[in-house]
């Protein structure tokens, strides 16, 4: 296991530049740039050819692209992630305030996306052909069809109509205010969560179904097991492993959701900056954000992987 | 006929001073017969020769306050200082209907943190609206687009290329290291004026002054301007959004990078100092207790405490937050404005909102390329000019603004209202827009272009139904085109780069008819569409070197009606006047034409006693 584990970190690097260089290529094939932006913003600005290639070098965007991504991706594996363009604050500082905040709001999402849609899943297996499974899948299609972003505004909209109550801003952070802070950030978690739950749900269902069909839990339940520890401890088990491969992809689900929640509730995370970089033609910081949730990404999918392990002792890494 | 527009509505509203002084001579003569009467017996009836002596009396001394009155209105210095007074005096009704300024209260307002400090590079999304609140201008443009005095009074025009600048002695630096309070200096205008004009890629004004020989500190607080040649439009440079005084101090010591990345150095003359800062959460302004500005009751202004200010809520975020009471304003999109009021007045009821129109003219409008087939013909272009339906699409489409001519409105007196660009073809309605139209489809017959080459027109996803309805415009006269929509972005660098044969966009209007030299002049910056004629050429030039309103204006109508009768180079067709909304119990609020501006307004405003608590 442990070559396994060293084989994939070893890996690791080689995904990451190659990432690096489809992001790289990528963000420069968006037309426009923050120059077209600066220059068309000018008021009542008379920007010629010259003030462009001023301003070209002084972005650097005059070298060629191949020597732009060379002494970009030196200085971020040198640890210099560069200053935004925009706002010429300092990328790396900006990470550090706002990774927290998604951060949490992804705890949070988990916190409610596991529960919930294996709850869902596994009581609507059990309950199959019932009342409470018709309403649950019908709850999760629901969930399903609604974008998260119609969801986040019919959120704040519906208690404004009928209280007159809007959530708190501004932001403030957890060890400040915790109170505060958990009733900003628990309704944009659990929209984040909900379409991510009733994936999960179904998924759950299924598998429990498949799973509840099998010899061993009729023996299960023949040598006079209760229903709770055939269900929990030996179904389910079962089930997990498609559901953690599924639970992985949650943490891009997640990242996805806080780039639409933290934009419509006013939460300063990792989500909005990419917005507001990705507005503005930001490329340094649309850059880096792209390497790390890439990089993140991957790290994540390793540990799904090791965790196999965990449900099923059958699985062995080689 | 007299241009009727929300300009000359709101002047006509006003009431003059004579009037004012009449009114106050007969109301005080009459408090006074009043009182003689009440204070008399009841023998009047007996005593008819003392009551006619007593009405001839009152005449007399209504004749005398009259007269006085008149005397006092020769004597005053100027047209500039007689509006002054009005304002004055309208402000003074409006403070005294309200109960008076009240002095406190923080003010709760939104906007979209930039993270930029610098008022020379501060122009787009990067801008921290709120530090404008810190800076001040030397002369800034009011609400009715005139030059108004700050932190110097009104120049001294020694002739066409020559200005002086009085600064006032009492305007000191905030009393913030490394500038510590000191005085603000002719020394630090030239500084503030001189860097815009520095070789820098990143400032944004620079051309702006690029007119200017000289800008010179003559001694303490006199500041001369001389100019390379005649500019007319130069007052209204050195008072534009974005004027703000940076001071030499800070640039010195910090460098032009830093000065623009770190709010730490945010040290101006401003009415508010900043107090803290999270970026993309909240910043929070407080107030300069050394601000120069006096408040009519003899104390400082500003009247607030300081702001709040909330970055970044989203737009139904931002009307939950005004409606739940969370905010004090509500700058409103310039499309959907109405019915973004609308549902506020719904939910929170019809008093909880004064919507009042902002200057700041946006617009819509379709540039052409008039190198690129077949829009090289000018038959096409006016065909395409006379079949827009303006009042139609931003009655379909837009709900709010108005039809648009090259000039907007707000550039009073050069813009045209709805009743002289009614008068215009492609402005019409009814049989006279048929007209038009035929008229269009002649155009288009005769310009003999092949329909199969047309190219498709981009538009802006943002105006993707207004697009829409131009294409159905154009299809009425027989012109067929397709409609490619872009992002903003894509749109922005098509524009910029020139790469476009007819693209609709946004367009914004300046406080000066000269924007239309940087739009449409030979090689100008903004001339996107390439246009180029010699004859228009020189008359812009005129245009700006040639100094008198009226003057000017005979100027820019010629200018007007050339483009709009002969060469179409850009479909002007919108207008739109953003509204800004605020609170019932936010008082003195004037809308002004730019964002910076703003500051000068804010500082006489006040809560009244109806604000929650």
């Amino acid at each position: 296991m442990r070559n396994y584990i060293f084989r994939r970190l070893m890996l690791l690097p080689i995904t990451v530049i190659l990432l690096s260089i489809f992001v790289f290529g990528l963000i420069r094939l968006v037309p426009g740039s923050v120059i077209d932006a600066r220059l068309a913003a000018g008021f009542p600005g008379t920007a010629n050819a010259d003030d462009r290639a001023k301003l070209e070098a002084h972005f650097g965007l005059d070298k060629p692209v191949h020597v732009q991504y060379v002494t970009w991706i030196g200085q971020v594996f040198g640890g210099d992630f560069g200053t935004s363009w925009l706002t010429k604050e300092d990328i790396l500082d900006n990470f550090r305030r706002r990774m927290p905040v998604t951060v949490e709001l992804l705890v949070l999402t988990l916190l409610i996306y596991i529960p919930l849609g294996i709850g869902t899943g596994v009581w609507s297996a059990v309950r199959q052909n019932r009342t409470d499974d018709y309403s649950i899948r019908f709850v999760t299609i629901l969930f399903l069809a609604i974008p998260n972003f119609w969801l986040a505004t019919l959120v704040i909209v519906v208690p404004l109509v009928l209280w007159g109550y809007a959530p708190p801003v501004p932001y403030v952070q957890l060890w400040e205010e915790p109170g505060t802070n958990l009733i900003q950030m628990i309704v944009p978690a659990a929209i984040a969560a909900l379409a991510g739950a009733a994936v999960l749900g179904r998924v759950a269902r299924s598998e429990m179904l498949e799973v509840l069909r099998q010899d061993y839990v009729r023996t299960a339940y023949a040598k006079g097991l209760t229903g709770y520890v055939v269900v929990l401890r030996h179904a389910l088990r079962n089930a997990m492993i498609p559901l953690i491969t599924l639970i992985g992809l949650v943490f891009a689900n997640g990242v996805a959701g806080a780039v639409i929640v933290e934009q419509i509730f006013a939460i300063p995370g990792m989500g909005r900056y990419l917005v507001q970089s990705l507005l503005n033609n930001d490329l340094p910081v649309v850059q880096v954000w792209m390497l790390i949730f890439g990089a993140a990404f991957i790290m994540v999918n390793l540990l799904v992987d090791l965790s196999y392990g965990m449900f099923d002792p059958r699985i062995r890494f080689q | 006929m007299a241009e009727r527009n929300y300009w000359t509505r709101m002047r006509r509203s006003r009431m003059s001073r004579r009037g004012l002084l009449k009114a106050s001579a007969r109301a005080g003569v009459g408090a006074a017969g009043l009182a003689l009467v009440g204070c008399g017996d009841d023998d009047d009836d007996a005593q008819p020769a003392a009551a006619e002596a007593q009405q001839q009396q009152q005449e007399q001394q209504v004749a005398q306050a009259e007269q006085q009155a008149m005397q006092e209105q020769q004597q005053a210095a100027t047209a500039d200082e007689q509006q002054e007074q009005q304002e004055a005096v309208a402000q003074a009704q409006a403070q005294q209907q309200a109960g008076g300024p009240r002095r406190g209260g923080m003010v709760q307002v939104w906007g979209e943190d930039g993270g930029l400090f610098d008022p020379a590079v501060t122009i787009h999304g990067g801008t921290d609206a709120s530090i404008f609140q810190c800076f001040d201008f030397i002369n800034y443009m009011d609400e009715g687009n005139e030059i108004t005095d700050a932190m110097a009074e009104l120049p001294e025009i020694v002739d066409e290329l020559n200005f002086i600048y009085q600064i006032k002695p009492d305007v000191y630096w905030q009393d913030l290291p490394p500038l510590n309070g000191r005085q603000f200096t002719a020394d630090d205008a030239v500084f503030g004026y001189e860097r815009f004009g520095q070789d820098n890629p990143e400032f944004v004004y620079k051309d702006r002054y690029a007119l200017v020989e000289k800008f010179e500190a003559v001694d303490e607080l006199t500041m001369t301007v001389k100019a390379s040649e005649p500019f007319a439009p130069l007052l209204v440079a050195m008072s534009e959004t974005g004027a703000l005084m940076v001071a030499r101090d800070i640039v010195d010591q910090f460098g032009d990078a830093e000065v623009s990345s770190n709010p730490d150095l945010v040290v101006g003359t401003g009415s508010m100092m900043l107090d803290s800062r999270e970026p993309d959460v909240e910043t929070v302004l407080k107030r300069n207790p050394n601000y120069y500005r006096a408040a009519p009751d003899g104390g400082k202004l500003p009247y607030f405490d300081g702001y709040n200010v909330i970055w970044g809520l989203d737009n139904a975020n931002r009307i939950a937050q005004y409606i739940a009471g969370n905010l004090e304003f509500l700058w409103l999109q310039w499309y959907g404005e109405l019915s973004e009021i609308e549902t506020v007045r719904a939910e929170a009821g019809e008093d909880s909102i004064v919507a009042v129109p902002n200057p700041v003219a946006f617009g819509l409008a379709t540039h052409i390329h008039v190198n690129r087939e077949p829009y090289t013909d000018p038959r096409v272009r006016l065909a395409l000019h006379h079949a827009v339906n303006r009042p139609g699409i931003i009655a379909t489409t837009l709900g709010a603004g108005t039809i648009g001519g090259p000039v907007a409105e707000t550039i009073a007196p050069y813009g045209w209202g709805i009743e002289q660009l009614s008068q215009n073809a492609g402005y019409r309605e009814g049989a006279e827009r048929e007209a038009d139209l035929e008229e269009g489809r002649k155009l288009l017959e005769a310009s003999g272009y092949d329909p199969s080459t047309v190219p498709p027109m981009e538009v802006w996803d943002w105006a993707s139904d207004q697009g829409q309805v131009l294409q159905q415009n154009f299809r009425e006269i027989g012109y067929e085109v397709e409609i490619l929509e872009q992002t903003t972005n894509d749109c922005l660098a098509a524009r910029q780069n020139h790469e476009f044969s007819m693209i609709t966009l946004g367009q914004q209007a300046a406080a000066d008819p000269d924007l239309l030299y940087n739009d449409l002049h030979t090689g100008a910056g903004q001339n996107y569409g390439e246009f180029s004629d010699p004859e228009i050429d020189a008359m812009l030039v005129k245009g700006r070197t040639t100094f008198g309103t009226e003057n000017r204006k005979a100027i820019y109508d010629d200018i007007q009606t050339k483009l709009l009768e002969e060469h179409a180079p850009r479909l002007w067709w919108h207008w739109s006047l953003p509204t800004i909304g605020h609170r019932p119990w936010l008082q003195g609020y004037r809308p002004t034409p730019g964002i910076t501006p703003t500051n000068q307004v804010m500082n006489a405003c006040w809560f009244d006693e109806t604000r929650p608590t």
